[in-house]
């Protein structure tokens, strides 16, 4: 601290923003950030790490106003500011990219970059010419190439992610937190990203980088800073730390990665998928002549950039969306357009892509939401009328530490779960049976990458006991991890299967955005 | 059908579509900031009281005016306090403002005129004639000569228009509805915004309420807005939760009830002709409800109650350690 003093009587300040034994408690006991400091230098990429529970987000919230730290004091450019809300955090050159993005679909890009700050004429009419222009110049002098006149709902995910960091820049900050800016993103797009990163960085911006993908670290921070539990670990550079080396200081315990073992895939085929069309939205097609199959144990992996039909093609199989053309056939039968209840009766498993709203009830306690799927059979209930709360305990308790659920009680509702163990409730309800089929949609999104190991190796274990697997992911790691064969799907299209083994991220994201290698490629997601 | 005839019909349409309009006007206002008000029945009725009992004691309808808007505030300032700060049900609300207008008004109504029906005359506004319009053939009647809430409702669309559209409170008050997460990052207050347009839609309310009681008739009837607050919030979602569709599924609204009214005298049975009004809501919004696109965050409370459930205290003392897992 003395040191930051000296800075701040010589006027200059290598830091761009410090934060200085931050201490937050949520609650009574629940120690969110424990005398954390965070220094950001100017100009630099800083990767702040962490698991899910790491005391990131707080902390992040707390440098941009949106939390109020119990003690502790932050410094923006050497002077002590005190962050009310996020208002004063703008006014004090800080922005952030929540991971979630904030804007409105419906309005156009000159419209939600310049929210709160409005251009007017005299007489209080909004000038959207003049609003649009200025955007333009932020958008072409940073190379994004957007037209702000275009509603944000039809720009690509990539795209809007640029939106929101023109938003930042229109409000002048030259802090830039990015809140694990490339969980939704293509490799491709990802790509891009860092490329906007490495353009912002040499004019002069700072940026705080949020992930848990140790590999994007190498790739564009200068340093960065772990924590673990609410504490700051360490601060570092990825020269001096090599990745088992930050893996282990993420969790506290050196991390051993799954082997891939070649597993026996029987001849039998389990799922059966022809010429599947799915009708959509606008007269397009939500699945276009889909066919694939999956024999007993195999994992067969789906890749695509969201939105490409994946949710339509786990909900056809799992019954939930009517299929307009083809068959499904499980062992043999047919089952599309089928009840789920009918299909799950046959051994279905499914985790779905959006855990919080059809995986769990929120509300609902831990015990009864992982008996969900089975609540009205033995042993979960006798006869027609009655529930034997005793055994769905009983098994509760059980998957609660087969599954390493974190949590106290089963009694606890589920929503007060973070989301990894959220996610760890819904798959530890399909896998409590034994399946012959599992449709495992994002089954590790937004879940730190301990738990999302964990989740892999249940799923892979099914595969070892005969379950054909279905894995739809938008994590191109974990599909070339786990996956035996991965199928790629655009606009509703199967446009190519490859052997898991042969896969690369190249190839698969090319296939993923429908161009090939020699076609001079042009990034799609630059919208004119 | 001679000229006249027409014209008796299109004065008595944009005569009895008015209140309509101007509480379709006030819902709009309100969920275009992302809060459902269903209490505008409520709101109207004790308006309508009030305005007509300050105009009786007063003498001057416009006070009657005046204090009618105000209650119509008081009101909504009870959804702002339960439903914005308090998030409370927004519906549970909105029954609660439709069961306190109409009881209130009967209360004070058999202490202040020993009356339970009716009220005495009481001073009405009078119709405003347009200086040279009034001269012309055929339009004159039609445009001049109508009670000022006519052309007060038709300048609060226009206005409401601008303001939604052309201003950045405008701008902040759809953001509001659409998504507050996002209004709140940018560093703007999700719930003043969302305050000031309720407030804003009780005074029009409160006003709907007034030219009801003061606009024409200059009495008080108990019951005497006969469902026009829930017409009202239908008419909004038909006109898409825009001022100049509310308006103009007012007026549909408004024909209807005018058309009730012309054909009294022909024989049919009056039962079927008062369900004209309601049985076009019901056809409007089964016809266009496909189409709707409410604002994304109409009736969502802020914050969204899972996302800031918080651990009961009581009952799990024991469990403070596992809400560690649930801090990111």
């Amino acid at each position: 601290m003395d040191v930051n003093a000296k800075n701040q009587s010589a006027g200059k300040c290598e830091y761009a923003l410090e934060a200085i034994g931050i201490t937050k408690r949520y609650g009574n006991d629940v120690l969110a950030n424990d005398n954390v400091d965070f220094h950001l230098r100017k100009g630099e990429v800083h990767a702040l790490l962490g698991e899910n529970g790491a005391g990131k987000s707080t902390l992040v919230k707390t440098l941009y106003g949106l939390v109020s730290p119990d003690s502790g004091k932050i410094l923006v450019k050497g002077r002590e500011v005190e962050l009310k809300n996020s208002a004063v955090a703008i006014e004090n050159g800080i922005g952030m990219v929540h991971q979630e993005l904030m804007l409105i679909p419906y309005m156009s890009v000159a419209e939600n970059v310049t929210l709160g700050r409005e251009i007017t004429k005299t007489g209080g009419r909004l000038d959207i010419k003049k609003a649009e222009a200025e955007i333009r110049e932020i958008s072409n002098s940073y190379g994004f190439n957007i037209d702000p006149s275009v509603p944000v709902y039809k720009l690509p995910i990539g795209v809007q992610q640029r939106v929101e960091i023109i938003k930042l820049l229109y409000r002048h900050a030259d802090v830039l937190i990015l809140d694990e800016p490339t969980a939704l993103l293509t490799p491709q797009e990802s790509d891009l990203l860092f490329k906007v990163i490495e353009n912002l960085k040499k004019q002069g911006n700072s940026i705080v980088f949020i992930t848990h993908k140790l590999k994007e670290v190498y790739q564009i921070a200068d340093r960065m800073t772990v924590m673990r539990g609410g504490k700051m670990i360490t601060t570092t550079t990825p020269a001096e730390t090599d990745q088992a080396k930050l893996a282990e200081l993420m969790v506290g315990k050196s991390v051993e990665h799954m082997e891939k073992k070649k597993r026996k895939i029987g001849s039998k085929v389990i799922l059966d998928v022809k010429n599947v069309s799915i009708k959509g939205k606008e007269n397009r097609k939500a699945l276009e002549d889909v066919s694939f199959e999956i024999k007993e144990g195999e994992i067969l992996g789906v890749a695509g950039i969201e939105g490409n039909g994946q949710t339509q093609l786990a909900q056809a199989i799992i019954g939930l969306t009517h299929v307009n053309q083809g068959e499904i056939r499980l062992n043999g039968e047919q089952i599309e357009n089928k009840k789920t209840r009918h299909i799950r009766d046959k051994k279905v498993g499914s985790i779905p892509d959006d855990r919080q709203r059809l995986g769990l009830i929120l509300p609902f306690k831990i015990h009864e939401n992982l008996a969900l799927n089975s609540f009205d059979k033995a042993p979960y209930a006798k006869g027609h009328f009655w529930q034997r709360w005793d055994v769905i305990k009983e098994n509760a308790e059980k998957l609660v530490k087969d599954f390493d659920i974190r949590t106290t009680s089963v009694n606890k509702q589920a929503g007060m779960l973070s989301g990894g163990n959220q996610q760890k409730v819904v798959v530890g309800r399909e896998l409590s049976t034994p399946l012959n089929l599992l449709i495992a949609s994002q089954p590790t999104r937004g879940v730190d990458f301990a738990s999302a190991g964990s989740i892999q190796t249940k799923i892979v274990e099914a595969a070892e006991s005969g379950t054909a697997v279905l894995l739809i992911s938008s994590d191109l790691d974990e599909l070339m991890a786990v996956s035996d064969r991965i199928m790629v799907l655009l606009r509703g299209r199967n446009v190519g299967t490859v052997e898991g083994s042969e896969a690369t991220k190249e190839q698969l994201g090319q296939m993923m955005l429908g161009v090939s290698e020699d076609s001079g490629y042009q990034p799609a997601t630059l919208v004119k | 059908m001679s000229v006249s005839t027409i014209t008796d019909f299109l004065c008595s349409m944009i005569r009895t579509a008015t209140p309509i309009a101007l509480g379709t006007l006030a819902c709009t206002f309100s969920e275009r900031a992302g809060v459902i008000n269903i209490g505008i029945e409520g709101i109207m009725i004790i308006s309508a009281f009030t305005g007509a009992a300050t105009s009786f004691i007063t003498k001057n309808p416009w006070l009657g005016a005046l204090a009618g808007m105000t209650v119509g505030v008081l009101m909504s300032a009870l959804i702002v306090i339960l439903s914005i700060y308090c998030n409370g049900d927004q519906v549970v609300v909105g029954i609660g403002l439709n069961l306190l207008g109409p009881g209130f008004s009967y209360l004070v109504m058999t202490k202040l005129w020993r009356n339970r029906g009716t009220s005495p005359w009481v001073p009405g506004l009078k119709g405003i004639e347009i200086p040279v319009i009034k001269d012309i053939p055929i339009l004159g009647p039609i445009l001049s000569g109508h009670n000022p809430f006519i052309y007060i409702c038709i300048g609060i669309v226009v206005a409401m228009h601008y303001v939604l559209y052309h201003t950045s409170y405008g701008l902040r008050i759809r953001s509001v509805g659409e998504n507050p997460n996002a209004v709140a990052t940018v560093g703007l207050n999700v719930y003043k915004l969302r305050s000031s347009a309720v407030l804003i839609g009780g005074a029009l309310a409160g006003l709907a309420g007034v030219s009801l009681s003061l606009g024409s008739v200059n009495v008080f009837t108990n019951g005497m807005t006969a469902n026009k607050g829930f017409l009202a919030y239908a008419a909004n979602r038909f006109g898409q939760w825009s001022p100049a569709g509310s308006y103009l599924a007012s007026i549909l609204f408004g024909s209807m009830e005018a058309l009730r009214i012309r054909m009294q005298s022909s024989g049919i049975p009056p039962q079927f002709l008062q369900m004209l009004p309601y049985i076009t809501t019901l056809l409007a919004l089964t016809i266009t409800g496909k189409k709707l696109r409410a604002p994304a965050a109409d009736g969502v409370p802020y914050p969204h109650p899972i996302s800031v459930a918080k651990p009961k205290k009581i009952k799990e003392k024991k469990n403070k350690k596992a809400d560690k897992n649930a801090i990111d």
